[in-house]
């Protein structure tokens, strides 16, 4: 059993005394005693506290200490919950972590644990089933994480007398926002940040883009403006129609392989801009949505919003699909917003290791003044409005022998 | 309530034979008895002789010193006469009950009973008047041998209770020379002096029994609530730092009335419960035969 609010219960008690106090020190009228002299006595007050041993009108003590524990049991909320956990651990798991650093800070949790995996959704699962779809994702927002904790820390703190909060994330610069901080101080308890293992890119050097195309590309000549030092050296742009083998193999070790289909756009293509990250290029554009693919992230957009590159992690890598068709002729690829915009595209799938950050540090400690939300009840105690009409009820049958017994 | 037994009223009876309960002013009745009358009349133990006066009773001439002298003269002697006792009874219910009560209505009665076999001894008519919540109960004075029983039938029958007047009982008396008032004082006091100024201004003895209860006058309660039982919204706290202030305030009173008492000229005699009732009457029928008030 568990109670939903157990200050009821000290209130309760603090009553329980107070009854108690008043019966043993009650204003006692003393007895009536028929004096034909009386008139002689001086005036004076009728009435003497007085401390006794033994409570008086004990009958009435204890109906009336009924109702106060029926009351405070009521408010209390008494609630069957089954089998009670002395510690459940609260796990926020950042999807853009690596699998495998997922999977050790998932290695160490019970049964009765809860993970609340996040990348830009919140799910609430249990270690194992949590264990089974470890999957990395490219973005993630801590602030959606920690309003669903708010949302579900009371619900996850009734079966335990002890619920601690941790975290498992590289803290990237992205997944935080203005909104991370004020999320965080609506939490009362303070959270474990879980030392997690991002592997090394020492071994990335800085070189050429090397754009694997056809003839006189636009694409190659805006990479070859670019120079060198843009990107890693593994970085590769595939102008083909489709990706190869090496392709794939190299993005699962942590290269960048853009892949961008050298289409021409038709006779009919427009003014477009597109836009990824801080960049956008403005350019006679035509859209390419003959690879379309949904289940990838969207990391470029056309101006209306579509999504014009799609990110798709793989290993510590990324591939990058581009949905745009360039004319061929004319010089806008050799301008200066291409090659900006080229820069940053090379730039999106950027290794863990450089986009881990550190541990904010309001994250860690609780709020000194906590202005949390009301919380949404998720467990009701069927029993409380019973108890509490049972104390009102004694409280009038209380009250109807009071009067009787005055008159 | 304790009814005294036969075998009290006996006891007491029998203590009391033999006093004498004489009248302290002369009587102007005219009927005789053993107390000397304030007139002066024809009788065999001869004082004076005055001139024969038109409208005197030819039989009271000197026949000899008229034979002598050849002067008309009476004799004159003073005259014997009843004195007729009228006892007023406080019956309310402050002489009953709560502290004391009980002993001092015993002790009001059997007083009562005692000053009447007393005049009944002496040949005068003692009547009673009970003062009583429901109506006053009245015996009028007789001088029959069975007065004193008929008074015992009478006190034993009440119960007192009320907060009766008394001194509209004393008004419009007819031949009576003698009152006595035993009471607590604590109904209507001041009506009750004036009235009792008022009778002794007519020639009439008037003797105040103040009956005060051992109770009374050393309280030993505490923590209790005190009620007048003549009046229920009277409350008053008894605790034991209120006695000294109720000693005071008693003996105060007791003291004023006393004196109030004394000045209209009655007799003033306070007996306590506790005293035994032969003695409290013959303390009584010497004060009546004084002057003052008896301690």
């Amino acid at each position: 059993m568990t109670w939903l609010a157990p200050w009821a219960l000290g209130a309760g008690a603090l009553g329980m005394l107070g009854i108690v106090a008043a019966h043993l020190l009650s204003r006692q009228r003393p007895r009536a005693l028929a004096l034909a002299t009386a008139r002689f006595l001086p005036s004076g007050m009728l009435e003497a506290t007085t401390l006794q041993r033994i409570p008086r009108d004990r009958w009435w003590m204890l109906l009336r200490l009924l109702i106060v524990a029926l009351l405070a049991l009521g408010v209390a909320q008494p609630v069957l919950t089954g089998s009670r956990v002395p510690t459940r651990t609260v796990v926020l798991l950042d999807r853009l972590l690596p699998v495998a650093a997922q999977r050790a800070a998932l290695a160490t949790l019970a049964p009765t644990d809860v993970v609340i995996a996040f990348d830009t959704m919140t799910i609430v699962q249990s270690p194992t089933v949590a264990a089974s779809t470890v999957v990395q994702q490219p973005r993630s927002f801590l602030s959606g994480a920690l309003g669903r904790l708010v949302r579900v820390r009371d619900s996850l703190a009734n079966g335990t007398d002890d619920l601690r909060i941790a975290i498992a994330s590289p803290f990237a610069s992205a997944s935080l926002d203005p909104a991370t901080q004020t999320v965080r101080a609506l939490l009362s308890d303070s959270i474990v940040v879980l030392p997690v293992t991002i592997p090394a890119d020492s071994a990335v050097t800085r070189g050429p883009i090397t754009v694997r195309a056809d003839g006189d590309d636009p694409v190659a000549a805006t990479a070859l403006l670019l120079g060198d030092s843009v990107a890693a050296t593994s970085t590769v742009i595939e102008r083909h129609d489709r990706l190869t083998a090496d392709d794939s193999i190299a993005a699962t070790r942590g290269a960048t392989v853009v892949h961008w289909p050298a289409r021409v756009a038709s006779g009919t293509a427009a003014m477009q801009a597109l836009t990824v990250g801080a960049t956008t290029w403005i350019a006679v554009m035509q859209r390419d949505s003959s690879d379309a693919r949904a289940s990838a992230t969207a990391a470029g957009w056309w101006a209306d919003g579509a999504p014009a590159v799609r990110e798709t992690p793989v290993g510590t890598g990324c591939i990058l699909r581009v949905s745009a068709a360039l004319p061929v002729a004319g010089d806008q690829s050799l301008s200066l917003s291409a090659q900006a915009w080229l820069r940053s595209l090379v730039s999106l799938c950027t290794p863990m290791s450089r986009i881990a950050g550190a541990a904010p540090p309001w994250l860690s400690a609780a709020p000194r003044r906590l202005t949390r939300l009301a919380a949404m009840p998720t467990l009701t105690s069927d029993i409380a409005p019973w108890l509490i009409a049972a104390a009102l009820a004694l409280g009038l049958i209380e009250l109807a022998l009071r009067t009787v017994k005055r008159t | 309530m304790a009814t005294p037994g036969l075998h009290d009223y006996g006891s007491l009876l029998d203590a009391l034979r033999g006093v004498r309960w004489p009248a302290r002013l002369r009587p102007r009745t005219t009927n005789v008895g053993a107390h000397t009358a304030k007139r002066i009349g024809p009788n065999v133990e001869v004082t004076e002789y005055r001139p024969y006066r038109q409208g005197d009773d030819p039989r009271r001439l000197d026949w000899k010193l008229l034979a002598r002298t050849d002067r008309a003269y009476v004799r004159l002697a003073p005259d014997v006469a009843t004195s007729p006792t009228l006892i007023l009874l406080d019956g309310s219910a402050s002489m009953g009950k709560g502290l004391g009560g009980e002993t001092k209505w015993k002790q009001a009665r059997m007083l009562c009973v005692g000053l009447a076999a007393v005049g009944r001894g002496v040949g005068d008519p003692v009547g009673l008047l009970i003062a009583h919540g429901s109506g006053p109960r009245r015996l009028a004075p007789r001088a029959r041998g069975d007065v004193v029983r008929e008074m015992i039938r009478v006190v034993d029958g009440v119960t007192p209770d009320g907060s009766p007047a008394q001194a509209p009982l004393l008004e419009g008396m007819r031949g009576i020379e003698r009152v006595v008032i035993i009471t607590d004082l604590l109904g209507d006091v001041d009506a009750l002096l004036n009235r009792g100024a008022s009778l002794i201004a007519r020639g009439i003895e008037v003797i105040v029994v103040h009956l005060v209860s051992r109770a009374e006058l050393t309280l030993g309660m505490d923590r209790a609530v005190a009620v007048d039982p003549e009046d229920a919204q009277l409350r008053r706290p008894l605790a034991r730092s209120a006695h000294r202030a109720y000693d005071s305030a008693f003996g105060t009173f007791r003291a004023t009335i006393r004196n109030r008492w004394l000045a209209t000229g009655a007799r003033y005699v306070e007996i306590v419960d506790d005293q035994p009732a032969a003695d409290a009457v013959r303390k009584l029928v010497r004060a009546a035969s004084g002057t003052g008030a008896i301690a």
